[in-house]
């Protein structure tokens, strides 16, 4: 299935670990040019991006900066800009879980904290999206990697994350019941237990624990994400707007 | 996207018109071979499968029958062995013949016939798939397609339809739930406003008026429907289960 992807440019924040850059190699195997946003570790994101590169033959370019702040989303869309003169998709990946307390212990600092994790940063790079993209006249597309944990309570002292992605989720429908007839498309994904660099590694307590639960007996993949990211880009998938994408592996049944 | 497809053998009920037709044509496009059950017409039914027999090159049966009945469901299953020697993919499209009346002039028949059409044949297409799947250990694919009418109730008049689709669209939450362990994936599309012989056909009044509804401006094409019941039966949706693609165009919002 040829998804039409080639030469298409997509930013993805947070897009050189875990989910990310599972989209990162999704979107680069159909021939999409990205710019990969990424906070910390530049030799890291460099070797990702040499990676890349090499593996898929499409263009990559890094920016750096915590995608929660404006001057960060300024900087990803005037560099993309500058360099590929259009952004075709954005992946709104970068995100942070946050310590977790009982409701009483969190402080209102912890709640704005997360929320310009999870949802403020977010605003901001649909809000740049949107104000460049309506009125080209062109089809374009966001998706937002949203949490299962919006969707089911078992995620125990997590409410500034819980809530934050909720708000995320409805973004994402509100958004695109507004935005849908300039031919932007804006739909999420709710991903389960994905093995990433910073979650599951595989022999610790917490992978064995959680194993158990897994209804195909195994984690998903960054790239079991990134595909459904990706194929909610094509063309294909243009009758899908607005929608939530359950990608828990059947945690929600 | 190479959806690994390629020599799969997929039974699609009611496939040689509408959704169906879409489901048949986008399998065989992913080089899948085909069972195409239809109940009328077989003009019609012959001439689709020889036009994706010449266009995909792929091999095409096509088995006569209503699939709401236990024979049918027989009939379609032993055809496809003594053809194939195996079934990978199963798509329950066949459904419809909703009765629009006012609740209280609806009547027992006319209901049990309406389910008959709508979930009493899928569960039997089911059970079939999962007792073959089981017995040999090996995993498949199930897609069934619901429609939005279960999920908004602005569908008026038209309680047996909307009931047998809910009835559907949970059967495929825990069916999924019940067999994932065995490798079978289940998962469902909910369509919005597509265009088919029967429903939406371009000039017909229905058309005209349902056309200011549609966020996108454009009514769904069986295609765009094909095209995500195929990705939902590729590794690269691993991570869908039990789960209902909204592909109804941003009509749920």
């Amino acid at each position: 299935m040829d998804l039409g992807l080639k030469g298409k440019v997509a930013v993805v924040t947070g897009g050189t670990k875990g989910i990310g850059r599972g989209c990162c190699e999704a979107l680069a195997n159909e021939g999409a040019n990205l710019v990969i946003n990424y906070r910390s570790d530049p030799d890291g994101a460099e070797n990702v991006a040499q990676f890349i590169r090499e593996k898929y033959g499409v263009e990559v370019l890094l920016v750096c900066g915590d995608a929660s702040k404006e001057e960060t989303v300024d900087k990803i869309f005037d560099k993309a800009m500058e360099k590929y003169g259009t952004v075709d998709i954005v992946v709104n990946n970068a995100g942070a879980g946050f310590a977790k307390k009982d409701f009483e212990n969190l402080t209102y600092e912890d709640w704005i904290s997360g929320q310009d994790n999870n949802l403020n940063g977010q605003f901001l790079m649909c809000h740049k999206y949107v104000k460049y993209w309506k009125g080209l006249g062109r089809c374009g597309h966001i998706v937002n990697i949203i949490s299962k944990a919006c969707l089911m309570t078992n995620s125990i002292n997590n409410q500034i994350y819980c809530s934050a992605k909720g708000g995320l989720m409805t973004l994402t429908r509100t958004l695109a019941h507004e935005v849908t007839k300039y031919g932007i498309y804006v739909n999420c994904v709710a991903p389960g237990y994905v093995q990433t660099e910073r979650l599951y590694q595989p022999g610790s307590p917490e992978y064995e624990r959680k194993k158990q639960f897994l209804k195909t007996g195994e984690y998903a993949k960054p790239r079991d994400i990134g595909n459904v990211v990706t194929f909610l880009c094509s063309r294909q998938a243009r009758q899908i707007i607005g929608a939530v994408v359950d990608c828990t592996g059947g945690m929600l049944l | 996207m190479d959806l690994g497809l390629k020599g799969k053998v997929a039974i699609i009920t009611g496939g040689a018109k509408g959704i169906g037709r879409g489901c048949s044509e986008i399998l065989a496009q992913e080089g899948a071979n085909l069972v195409i059950n239809y109940r009328s017409d077989p003009e019609n039914a012959e001439k689709v499968a020889k036009e994706l027999r010449e266009t995909c090159g792929v091999e095409v049966i096509t088995v006569q029958g209503d699939a709401s009945l236990p024979e049918t469901v027989d009939k379609i299953f032993d055809e496809a062995i003594k053809k194939y020697g195996t079934i990978d993919i199963l798509v329950n499209n066949a459904g419809g013949g909703g009765v629009k009346k006012n609740f209280e002039d609806l009547t027992y028949e006319e209901w049990k016939r309406v389910l008959n059409n709508n979930i009493n044949g899928q569960f039997l297409m089911c059970r079939k798939m999962i007792e073959y799947w089981k017995g040999l250990g090996r995993g498949g694919h199930i897609v069934n397609v619901v429609a939005k009418c279960c999920v908004i109730s602005n569908s008026i008049n038209n309680q047996a339809y909307a009931s047998a689709k809910g009835a559907l669209l949970s059967l495929t939450r825990s069916l999924a739930n019940e067999v994932t362990k065995y490798g079978i994936y289940v998962n469902g599309i909910n369509p919005g406003y597509v265009m088919t012989e029967r429903v939406h056909r371009p000039g017909s009044e229905r058309y005209i008026q349902k056309l200011p509804l549609l966020p996108t401006g454009e009514f769904a094409t069986p295609q765009d429907m094909g095209n995500v019941v195929a990705f939902l039966c590729s590794p690269q949706a691993c991570q869908m289960i039990g789960t209902v693609v909204d592909c109804t165009g941003g009509t749920l919002l």
